[in-house]
């Protein structure tokens, strides 16, 4: 059984790789390219947790053959810091407390990263929709949509209700405030 | 996952002959991906990938209706404006296949060559009267959706139909009428009738994206609350997609009333006694399904959502 090379592109770095014909995406990041950021959790591509970019779309490294990539772009998370400095939607995370256990955070902030990059001014119907396929068990989603909604500018249920956790007694609030 | 090679082909004659000599087809490759884990099944086998073969990616019109290539994704045919236009229910079943990520790289001929009984898109093809354009060492040929699957008890017996658990890593000659060496080139499927109505609902056990329980496919002619045509489909039900247009009778000629829609779960649920009895959580399905697609008819005829109907 031989390899089969593949030229793809990973966080901005081409590289010639030999991959085995069985081995996932999810294979060779972590175990070729030693990207751990990328999790793996059901591997069945329900949950998400090994979300990343293949040429700027969303999908479940669990799911994609590498053989199949030749010629590709992938993103992992570590991709959205390259050179030390956070993703807007990174520092998003840690100002809305949008992250737990963590385990699910590096797919959700790729599947975020597909929608603001193709969808700039998402509702919040989107955003609900672009990370319905990312299983988070801690956080409950809202921060999350908080957080998302808050890099994009936008005004959803969640961020109005972190504002009225926020808001000190007796504060009026301020319709047009987003976070 | 064990296989003995992988080769990528950017020509449809390219992957037909590696089709002749055993390989197996994929597109995306998301099933062959889940059922290959852990499992030897593809020991062996060369996985042949259509993936780049250019002629494969094309959504077109065609022959009033819309003709999707073998390498067209799910989101591509969710996001194209000819299917949106032409064929919604189709786009309205696309779009409850998996996640994003997983429309992202799945493809419609892919969802119809797995042939698991609960597939998403299939009852929707089915009621539209679509076919699939196959190619193989004789030449081409059209083939009725309705007459492309093969009967799979075993699928009924396997908990909730889960990819997983799947007992045909390659359905290709087990689930499908196809022959050795035949792979699928598109799907075909004919327009929506301006004046037809259309319903597409899936039943999930946690509103989560994985398969569904069971899912419903309606398409019909409602006129002046009077039911003119109607066609359905159930997945997750019966060892072969089908249609159940025999089972929706009762209400065709009619605004769709009580005695009709009760006549018409009573017929489908003799049909699953006579047809599914091994079905895994046959005692739920049973009583669910008939109410399923009572409370279905009655949502397109009153041209509500089933969201509210069913409780």
């Amino acid at each position: 059984m031989g390899g089969v090379i593949v030229n793809m592109c990973v966080n901005g770095e081409d590289l010639e790789l030999l991959v085995d014909p069985t081995a996932r995406l999810i294979d060779v990041l972590r175990e070729d390219l030693g990207l751990t950021g990328t999790k793996e959790g059901c591997g069945i591509g329900v949950c998400g947790a090994c979300t990343v970019l293949v040429d700027g779309r969303a999908e479940n490294a669990c799911l994609v053959p590498a053989a199949s990539l030749d010629g590709h772009a992938v993103t992992t998370v570590e991709g959205l810091s390259l050179g030390g400095d956070l993703d807007p939607l990174q520092s998003a995370f840690l100002r809305h407390h949008a992250i737990q256990c963590g385990f699910c955070t590096p797919g959700l902030l790729m599947s975020a990263r597909a929608l603001l990059d193709e969808n700039p001014s998402p509702t919040e119907g989107e955003i609900r929709t672009a990370i319905r396929g990312n299983l988070c068990r801690c956080t409950g989603y809202e921060q999350v949509v908080a957080a998302i909604a808050d890099v994009a500018g936008v005004e959803t249920r969640a961020v109005r209700a972190e504002q009225d956790e926020t808001r000190r007694p007796g504060e009026v609030a301020d319709e047009g405030a987003i976070a | 996952m064990n296989v003995g090679g992988y080769l990528r082909v950017s020509t449809i004659d390219e992957a037909l002959s590696a089709a002749a000599d055993g390989a197996m087809v994929i597109s995306g490759g998301t099933d062959v991906m889940v059922k290959g884990r852990d499992s030897r099944a593809y020991a062996g086998r060369v996985l042949v990938d259509l993936g780049q073969v250019d002629g494969l990616h094309e959504l077109v019109a065609h022959a009033g209706g819309v003709e999707v290539g073998a390498a067209v994704t799910l989101s591509e045919l969710v996001e194209s404006e000819v299917a949106c236009a032409a064929v919604p229910l189709l786009v309205e079943a696309a779009r409850h296949v998996g996640s994003v990520q997983t429309r992202n790289r799945a493809t419609l001929a892919g969802n119809v060559a797995n042939a698991c009984p609960a597939a998403d898109c299939i009852p929707a093809l089915m009621v539209l009267g679509a076919s699939v354009c196959v190619m193989g060492p004789t030449g081409e040929r059209e083939v009725p959706i309705a007459e492309l699957f093969r009967e799979t008890p075993a699928c009924l017996r396997h908990d909730g139909m889960r990819v997983r658990t799947c007992y045909f890593p390659d359905p290709a000659t087990k689930k499908l009428r196809l022959a050795p060496g035949e792979l699928i080139r598109s799907v075909r499927v004919p327009a929506e009738d301006a004046d037809e109505r259309h319903l597409f609902f899936k039943l999930t056990e946690t509103r989560g994206v994985g398969l569904g329980v069971m899912n419903l496919a309606l398409v019909g002619r409602v006129e002046g609350g009077v039911v003119r045509e109607l066609h359905a489909s159930m997945g997750g039900l019966f060892a072969r997609p089908c249609l159940i247009d025999g089972c929706v009778a009762p209400v065709v000629g009619t605004r769709a009333g009580s005695e009709g829609l009760a006549a018409c779960s009573a017929l489908l649920a003799e049909k699953i006694a006579a047809e599914s009895p091994q079905l895994a959580r046959y005692a739920y399905k049973v009583r669910v399904a008939p109410a399923l697609l009572a409370d279905g008819i009655d949502a397109l005829v009153s041209e509500t959502t089933l969201e509210r109907c069913v409780r």
